[in-house]
């Protein structure tokens, strides 16, 4: 039990000349939900396909509760569910089939869980698949990933476009799901709000890469909008440690950066600064800050 | 109990979730929708019904035991404790409304516009919710807004 649930290990996967995930380095802890955000196509599905062993590595190494998903592939498809956006269920089955079929493939299905989130969820077992609406279809897909008690729960986006109503219960069932015995859940999500509910580290990956990785709590309490005002001009360029996004508007400089108040204060101060207000942040807006600088350097090489 | 719609949390606060989930029971408890002797929702429950992982639904029930609001027996649950009966609210509100009523007219003395007084109330709230009264946190959150 000592195994982290997840680790890459300088993992790169390419796909022709685009480099999907580039040397990526990540931990996920047993019993721990790690949310993982960044733009479309910053990495997340494949990092979450490299896991399950549905995409194999380029280069570097993934441990999946201490197994090699390439070589383990039966253990670790037993131990380990993917939900994604798009659920895969035949078309032709009543949902009652569809879970029967899942608990007969099963070793680990867990008939109780399945029948009260079909209670909970309202599912209706005589209905066929393909007349399902698509919240209603994602609810099957989760009674399907989390019956089998994982002890690593994927999570690519699967409340992408359900409603509210849907959507909670969705993460209902898989916070019930997640397995007592040190479980754990990664949690790619456009949807920050949601990641910053039930998430105990955040990741945000870019182009690939890790570009940050922490405990939200940790995050949200040492990451600070900084205003300065000048008396002049706010300088264009600024370099502050712990800094990670810097824009300047007239006598107004806006700085995203990590420390303690007094900390930055005085560096705001020691660039000039005549006024100096620092307010804490929510994680979107960190995400914005940490993407809008990248964007930024890539204008500046052009 | 279904706790769910009780409590209301918001994820963008830079307010730790555990805090925020720990005050809306000391509210409950303050209403008394909980009372005295009234078993709290396991762990694994509260997660599920608020939706936060366990660890942060575990960490508020300790905050409440720690503040010694609810007690925990173990294999039988966790139970609001006799002594966290609050005080009388109408006395409570008296005392609150006089120290409002000080404030104000501090402020209007010192010239302090009125809506700025209602922000930095605000902040001074979350300041105390997120590193508890001055002088017992790290840095008290004394300088988080400096002029």
């Amino acid at each position: 039990m000592s195994e982290a649930a997840l680790r890459f290990e300088r993992v790169t996967r390419t796909f022709g000349r685009k480099i999907a995930v580039d040397a990526l380095d990540l931990s996920v802890e047993r019993g721990t939900v790690l949310g993982m955000i960044g733009r479309n196509g910053a990495g997340k599905t494949t990092s979450l396909r490299l896991a399950i062993g549905t995409l194999f590595p380029d280069a570097g190494r993934i441990r999946v509760l201490g197994l090699d998903p390439e070589t383990d592939a039966m253990q670790v498809r037993t131990r380990v569910s993917l939900l994604s956006e798009e659920s895969h269920l035949y078309p032709w089955m009543t949902v009652r089939e569809v879970l029967a079929f899942g608990a007969a493939l099963h070793p680990r299905w867990d008939p109780k869980l399945a029948k009260s989130l079909v209670g909970r969820l309202e599912l209706d077992l005589g209905q066929l698949v393909r007349t399902l609406s698509r919240g209603t279809k994602a609810k099957v897909a989760l009674v399907l990933g989390v019956a089998t008690r994982p002890d690593l729960l994927l999570l690519d986006d699967p409340t992408a476009g359900l409603d509210p109503l849907v959507r909670r219960e969705v993460l209902r069932g898989v916070l019930d799901g997640v397995s007592d015995e040190g479980g754990a859940v990664v949690y790619a999500s456009h949807l920050i709000h949601d990641v910053e509910r039930v998430a105990d580290r955040v990741a945000i990956l870019d182009e690939g890469r890790l570009r940050l990785e922490d405990s939200l709590e940790r995050l949200k309490a040492d990451v600070r909008r900084v205003t300065a005002v000048f008396e002049g001009d706010a300088p264009g360029r600024v370099d502050i440690p712990g800094q990670l996004d810097a824009v300047s508007d007239g006598r107004v400089l806006h700085l995203v950066a990590r420390g303690e108040v007094a900390q930055l204060e005085s560096r705001a101060r020691s660039l000039g600064a005549r006024e100096v207000e620092i307010e804490p942040l929510s994680l979107e807006e960190i995400l914005v800050a940490c993407l809008r600088q990248r964007v930024e350097r890539e204008v500046e090489h052009v | 109990m279904t706790i769910e719609p009780l409590i209301e949390i918001d994820p963008t606060s830079p307010v730790a979730l555990y805090l925020q989930i720990s005050e809306q029971f000391r509210r409950l408890i303050a209403l008394r929708a909980l009372q005295p002797g009234d078993r709290l929702p396991t762990v694994r429950d509260l997660a599920v019904q608020v939706r936060v992982n366990r660890n942060t639904a575990a960490r508020a029930i300790q905050h409440l035991e720690s503040e010694g609001l609810v007690m925990t027996r173990v294999g039988r649950g966790t139970f609001v404790e006799r002594s966290a009966v609050p005080v009388d609210r109408a006395r409570r509100d008296r005392v609150v409304d006089r120290a409002i009523e000080r404030l104000l007219v501090e402020a209007r003395t010192v010239g302090l516009p009125l809506a700025e007084l209602g922000e930095r109330v605000a902040r001074a709230v979350e300041r105390l919710q997120r590193h508890g009264p001055p002088g017992e946190g790290s840095d008290g959150g004394k300088r988080e807004q400096k002029k």
